[in-house]
């Protein structure tokens, strides 16, 4: 019987995840980003801000990508690459110009409701890059130390 | 999410447990102070104590909160908030616009 590695790849798409745009999925999401950043050594306290990077990212793509269509999907994926752990989605939708979306912390946006889904993904993880090309992709990067 | 309503004295404390996201307590949350409002109370302390998790939905609602009970003539304030949370609302620079405390009997007695 062929041994089960027990320890993740260097190079790898862990997961990759297509569904409905709907807020529900969510549930089923964050085991699994839990799971893997466990096994990528991360702590609680950054599995706790990563999944809050990650539910950013998924309810932008839901709600103001793919505006709630149950006809749009959101891909979801989890790579490691080296010392880098990514957390990829993209929807459907029109997509954005990113360096337009206003800064929360400034001082006439601070009494704001909304628009702060960008600006936590950022705080919490390493880098966030952005591909409008075919919807929006959101790439969310955090370096692990487990690169065994 | 579930809320819990209890009074002590005049002011109207409102037991929050599980999460405040987006589709998950944020309009719950919504009703609950504007059901307050429409019904006189104008003393709020929200107890967070047993919030699990809170997205930026969440601190929106807060905000919103916030503004909606000082509009109607009104105080809202927050009790026993996490480390975690805590620190979503300092990073945002919002942290200041509320009042929070640790102790319930000390946040009751700060409503005049």
């Amino acid at each position: 019987m062929p041994e089960i590695p027990t320890q993740l790849p260097r190079e790898i798409t862990l997961v990759e995840i297509r569904f409905n745009s709907s807020l529900a999925i969510l549930d089923m999401i964050q085991p699994i980003t839990n799971k893997v950043c466990d096994q990528l050594g991360f702590d609680e306290d950054s599995q706790y801000w990563i999944w809050l990077a990650t539910q950013e990212a998924l309810n932008n793509a839901i709600k103001h990508g793919n505006k709630f269509d149950p006809n749009k999907k959101v891909l979801f994926g989890l790579q490691v690459d080296g010392g880098e752990f990514r957390i990829i989605i993209q929807d459907e939708g029109e997509g954005f110009v990113v360096d337009e979306v206003p800064d929360p912390t400034r001082k006439e946006n601070l009494l704001k409701t909304s628009g702060r889904g960008i600006f936590y993904m950022r705080s919490f993880m390493d880098r966030v890059e952005y591909n409008t090309d075919k919807g929006t992709k959101v790439t969310l990067v955090k370096r692990h130390q487990d690169e065994s | 999410m579930k809320i819990f309503h209890r009074t002590s004295e005049d002011v109207t404390l409102l037991d929050i447990e599980g999460q405040i996201t987006i589709g998950d307590g944020d309009v719950m949350l919504r009703e609950a102070l504007h059901a307050l409002i429409a019904g006189g109370q104008k003393k709020i302390l929200l107890n967070m104590a047993r919030v699990t998790y809170m997205d930026s939905s969440g601190v929106g609602e807060l905000i919103a909160g916030l503004q909606y009970v000082q509009e109607h003539g009104g105080q809202f304030k927050l009790l026993n908030i996490s480390k975690k949370i805590k620190n979503l609302l300092f990073i945002a620079q919002i942290l200041s616009i509320f009042e929070y405390f640790n102790d319930e009997s000390v946040a009751i007695a700060s409503f005049s």
